[in-house]
């Protein structure tokens, strides 16, 4: 897979913040035999202090965490100096997941997309934004 | 229990008067009451007692009168309280469930995702002789269709109108219909009649297609391969005669008319009940009317269903215009 992706090209640095650790291994396998670059955060607030070392190129986060609050995290991120791009990834809670979804676009997040997705529908996304 | 507590006091009331009645009897009849009476009258001529004897006895009658009347305000008002008390009782279920299915959709929309995702890879990482091919095509597909089970569910938990967004009637009408004639099987002839100028309301236009393609696709499933036809007639009425007790105003009129087999009277009045189904399992869940109802609820509509056995079935939706709009 990597092989694929050309020898002159770095390899995308990715961070993952979900707190279902199920969910964070699947994403991370989908990524990783992609040809991605993997690190993974179980919080909110781990997330945030990892996603302020340098270098990630994309950053997918869950809106619906229990530790901080995901829209919140997604703010801050956007807030960041050079923030990185941002996929918000939901599976709903009270309301649908859609509404979640458009909330988390509105506040700056650069694509969404609602759980369970297929790892087409992943790759298609991260693709389209980093590549 | 209520009600039979209510009616042991009743009788227990009806004894006891009874038996005033009949010692006042036995008292009068030991002291020759009306003797004495009689006699007290007489010797007091001059002062008309007998009318007042009379007076007093008539006292009871106004006000029999009195306490009809004021028992039939209780329960009249007790019927109200029993109703209202009712209503929101279902509101309560509604919502309790509603927060429930939507905190369950979420825990499996994230459980699913491992297996959706896994065993798509996996399924693409294998050709398609393989033996184990179809193995993970089914793991995959059971996967999907619980995840369109969820968003059901997730569907009707939210369902609840947003009123800052407007949808064009005509325009979301033209949509549904291209994805119902799409749906339709050939054997139903399905006929979708608008009026002119219907206006916007203020619902989004994902919930107005909503309300139509629900009792449509019921509609559809309960004719099932019979030969039938489904009539859906959008209009704009003018409402000031309180019919259908709707508060007076304009409305837009949906009506969704099959011939199919109809409902018996029980399952009519459970059609509104969150997943109440008479469909197997897999085939339907029993949310299509609970949505319809709360999204006709919350836009301040009103909804009625009427149908017989083997004589199809009908539902007429109001839903009230917005009260100041500019319509082209
Ligand atoms: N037009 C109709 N004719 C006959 N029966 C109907 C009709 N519409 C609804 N019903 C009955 O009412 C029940 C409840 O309908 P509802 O749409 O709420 O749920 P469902 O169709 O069973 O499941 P879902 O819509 O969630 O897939 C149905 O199972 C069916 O028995
Ligand atoms: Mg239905």
């Amino acid at each position: 897979m990597q092989i694929s992706m050309g020898a002159g090209l770095k390899m995308k640095n990715i961070l993952l913040i979900d707190d279902d650790p199920l969910v964070l291994e699947s994403i991370s396998i989908m990524l990783v035999e992609n040809g991605y670059n993997v690190e993974t955060a179980t919080n909110g607030e781990l997330g945030l202090r990892k996603a302020a070392e340098p270098g990630f190129d994309l950053i997918i986060t869950d809106i619906l965490m229990p530790e901080k609050d995901g829209l919140e995290t997604l703010t801050e991120l956007k807030n960041a100096k050079n923030p990185a791009k941002v996929i918000a990834i939901s599976g709903g809670g009270r309301g649908s997941s859609i509404t979640y979804l458009k909330v988390a676009e509105v506040l700056g997040a650069d694509c969404s997309l609602a759980k369970p997705f297929s790892s087409s529908q992943l790759i298609t996304a991260v693709k389209h934004l980093i590549n | 229990m209520n009600s039979s507590k209510r009616k042991y006091i009743f009788n227990k009331d009806l004894v006891i008067a009874t038996s005033i009645l009949i010692i006042i009897f036995i008292l009068f009849h030991f002291l020759d009451a009306f003797e004495g009476i009689y006699k007290l009258t007489r010797e007091y001529e001059h002062l008309e007692l007998d009318e007042y004897v009379l007076l007093i006895l008539s006292i009871p009658i106004p006000l029999a009168w009195m306490t009809y009347r004021k028992s039939r305000e209780a329960k009249k008002e007790f019927d109200q309280r029993i109703a209202l008390e009712q209503t929101l009782a279902r509101l309560h279920r509604m919502e309790a469930l509603g927060t429930l299915a939507g905190g369950m959709a979420h825990e499996l929309n994230n459980q699913l995702l491992p297996i959706i995702s896994m065993s798509e890879m996996l399924r693409n990482g294998v050709v398609e002789d393989d033996p184990n091919y179809r193995k993970l095509e089914l793991i995959f597909i059971a996967a999907t269709n619980a995840k369109q089970t969820v968003s059901r569910v997730l569907e009707f938990s939210s369902g609840t109108v947003t009123n800052d967004e407007t949808s064009d009637v005509a325009k979301t009408l033209d949509d549904t219909k291209e994805m119902l004639e799409v749906a339709c099987p050939e054997n139903i002839g399905l006929h979708l009649n608008m009026e002119q100028h219907l206006g916007h309301l203020n619902i989004a236009s994902d919930d107005l297609q909503s309300i139509i393609v629900n009792p449509v696709v019921n509609a559809i499933n309960a004719i099932g391969k019979d030969v039938g036809s489904i009539i859906v007639d959008v209009s704009a009425v003018n409402i000031d005669n309180g019919r259908d007790d709707l508060d007076t105003g304009k409305y837009i009129k949906i009506v969704i008319r099959d011939n199919g087999p109809g409902m018996s009277s029980e399952t009519a009045e459970r059609i509104f009940d969150p997943f109440f189904t008479t469909k197997a399992v897999g085939e339907g869940v029993g949310l299509g009317m609970a949505i319809v109802y709360r999204l006709v609820k919350s836009a301040g509509g009103k909804l009625f269903v009427s149908t017989e056995q083997n004589k199809g079935c009908h539902v007429t939706i109001y839903i009230p215009k917005p009260p100041l709009t500019c319509e082209a």
